[in-house]
């Protein structure tokens, strides 16, 4: 009775994970698939949407993929980098700065600061998207790389914040006062146990604000200029004239590049400090 | 280290307050009125049970915690004012609290690092701490890679290297084995005659403060119970406070029935107990201590009547050399007694006589025993 209970319990456990990662399963092998006008059909494999992506000639017909030029994806993608660049910096300093502040000074409101920070995380995308486009047309800002930052900022501060206070928490505060202690002024001790004790969380949560930043629709959808269009708007509108398999291509390289981003946020944010 | 003349007033506390706002809303003193003078060879011990205000006073020395109100000296000038890393008194954490990123030698140096002292003489500074601790050869290992009393010594390194004027120890040894402890104990107590610095201890085990200081400060709710050295400590303790809290003690409360010329006798529940005269006054309310070891057990023939206590052994426990005995007076009053495990061969239920020095006995007035000794 008991060895049936187990084996329905992996059972279950292998359902769980094939609904969990089917699909994905399902676009990686699809973009290998040479049939260009059904793209549930397969057909043969080929490596040629790959190569269409990257400028490469194929034995593909014109009209089966989507992008005009390769240039066009290559400035999609250079906007979403510079954005995310730019927007993992800025939030990062602004996020750890307010996780030591709210954990190692008392002030009044302490606690309504802190669920403020956290709002933007669980606001959804479409109300701040809008929000955001309302404000810089209101104020006067132009829709571009520049507006594209400031609203990642936004929410990408919360992550970091979040990400950083987590590590914070675990700190022994006495480590402090023992360097202030010995001598160190409050910057030394920042500088020399804080900012080396805090790291891996302050890493994990550059990292974790860069992928967002990357994957961002709704909002950037909203507060993107003309000029500026980041991957995944790019992609958005590519699809709005039908689902070819190029996209599952572009959509794999995308995912690689997540996956190894984001393992590199999780090794450094489980990392002990003393190894 | 420095042949200076001890100055007996080098630390002085006047006067300090310090309450704390409870989650719950109340209000708890800390600090309740503390005066203090240390001199500045001098090893000085906070001794008292948990949370009557030790860490506290620490902590408003070193500059992590602020005074309400009072004034703290330290060799003629105010403290206060100063930022904890501008103090020149450096502190030994009851969790040690190493640097868990830096190794050994960047821990100890720490002091030195901060401060820009160059590298080779930074390198001989933290040897020479790293000796003196007798922890030498460590200086590439990390504090995980080493044991409680390993780091407790890597921590009294990082405090010592900077020469701080005083060494305040937070309950250093109160995470170690008894062994290691005792070891340390001594070895603390060389290395304060050695650096010839004032050592502000904190401790809640009166053992250990009675092994260790010049002086101990009796602390109860942030109030000052007693200051005095051990043997004043243990044989005059101020108040019922100290006595309980210091050693095992008999204590019994009753009243004089006749006081004349050196002794007095009191009424402790209707046995009769002789003691020195303190002038005291028939009818008196007194508290009499004393303490196990000042008991003698005579065999029933030779007791001379006068000055002995009658009891019934409960139980007798071989503690080594002695014999811890539990007794019960006739009023039903216990009664601990200390004898040489030679005289033993008692049994439960056996009534015995306690013979005492009447001088022996420490008189408190009042049934409470809060006030001051005689
Ligand atoms: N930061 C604080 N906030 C509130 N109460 C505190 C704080 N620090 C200490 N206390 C209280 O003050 C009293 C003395 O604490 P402490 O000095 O740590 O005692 P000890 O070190 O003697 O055990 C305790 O009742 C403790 O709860
Ligand atoms: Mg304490």
């Amino acid at each position: 009775m008991r060895k049936v209970f187990n084996h329905l319990l992996s059972g279950y456990g292998a359902l769980f994970f094939i609904f969990l990662y089917a699909p994905v399963l399902l676009l990686i092998a699809y973009s290998f698939n040479s049939n260009p006008v059904n793209v549930m059909i397969w057909k043969d494999f080929t490596f040629d949407w790959y190569i269409n992506l990257f400028g490469g000639t194929t034995s593909l017909k014109d009209d089966s993929a989507y992008v005009e030029s390769t240039d066009q994806l290559l400035a999609a993608l250079r906007v979403s980098l510079t954005v995310a660049a730019f927007a993992t910096v800025i939030s990062t300093v602004l996020g750890t700065s307010v996780a030591v502040a709210l954990a190692r000074y008392r002030f009044k409101l302490q606690g309504f600061y802190r669920v403020l920070l956290m709002i933007p995380m669980v606001m959804p995308d479409i109300v701040l998207g809008i929000a955001l486009l309302i404000f810089f047309v209101g104020v006067g800002v132009n829709l571009g790389v520049t507006s594209i930052v400031i609203g990642h900022c936004t929410f990408l501060t919360s992550y970091v914040f979040l990400v950083v206070s987590a590590r914070l928490a675990g700190m022994n505060p006495l480590i402090e006062s023992a360097s202030a202690d010995l001598g160190a002024s409050e910057w030394q001790t920042f500088r020399r146990v804080t900012l080396p004790l805090i790291l891996p969380g302050v890493i994990g949560g550059a990292l974790l604000s860069f992928i967002i930043s990357m994957d961002d629709l709704v909002i950037t959808y909203f507060i993107s200029g003309v000029n500026s269009t980041t991957l995944p708007v790019f992609i958005m509108s590519m699809i709005r004239r039908g689902v070819k398999p190029e996209i599952n291509a572009i959509a794999t390289m995308m995912l690689v590049v997540s996956v190894l981003i984001a393992s590199a946020g999780i090794y450094f944010r489980s990392r002990k400090t003393d190894s | 280290m420095s042949a200076q003349q001890p100055s007996p007033d080098f630390l002085k506390i006047k006067k300090a307050y310090r309450h704390f706002v409870t989650p719950e809303g109340g209000t708890v003193r800390a600090l309740d009125g503390i005066d203090l003078s240390v001199a500045s060879n001098e090893f000085i011990t906070l001794l008292g049970p948990s949370g009557c205000g030790k860490t506290t006073l620490l902590n408003i020395i070193a500059g992590f915690e602020r005074l309400d109100r009072g004034e703290i000296l330290l060799a003629g000038a105010s403290l206060l004012e100063s930022p904890p890393h501008r103090r020149p008194v450096n502190t030994v954490f009851q969790s040690y609290a190493l640097f868990p990123h830096l190794n050994i030698g960047d821990n100890v140096g720490y002091g030195l690092d901060v401060a820009g002292v160059a590298k080779k003489e930074r390198n001989q500074r933290v040897a020479e701490a790293l000796e003196m601790v007798g922890l030498s050869g460590v200086e590439k290992r990390k504090p995980s890679q080493l044991s409680g009393g390993q780091q407790q010594r890597v921590a009294l390194a990082r405090a010592i290297i900077n020469r701080p004027k005083m060494l305040l120890l937070d309950e250093p040894l109160s995470a170690l084995d008894r062994n290691l402890r005792g070891k340390m104990q001594i070895e603390l107590k060389n290395l304060q005659a050695e650096l010839g610095i004032c050592f502000l201890f904190v401790t809640h085990d009166q053992e250990e403060a009675l092994t260790m200081s010049d002086r101990i400060v009796v602390l109860n709710q942030g109030k000052v119970e007693q200051l005095g050295t051990p043997d004043e400590v243990y044989h005059r303790p101020a108040s019922r406070f100290v006595t309980e809290f210091i050693g095992e003690s008999n204590i019994f409360s009753g009243t004089v029935v006749e006081s004349g010329g050196q002794l007095a006798r009191v009424n402790v529940g209707g046995t009769e107990v002789v003691c020195s005269n303190h002038s005291l006054r028939a009818g008196d309310e007194v508290s009499l201590l004393l303490r196990p070891e000042h008991f003698q057990l005579k065999p029933a023939d030779q007791v001379n009547g006068t000055n002995g206590i009658s009891a019934v052994l409960e139980q007798s426990v071989f503690i080594g050399r002695d014999h811890q005995l539990h007794c019960r007076m006739a009023n039903g009053q216990p009664l601990s007694a200390l004898i040489r495990s030679s005289l033993s061969g008692l049994k439960p239920g056996q009534a015995l006589t306690l013979e005492y020095d009447p001088t022996a006995w420490h008189v408190i007035p009042g049934a409470s025993g809060v006030g001051t000794a005689q």
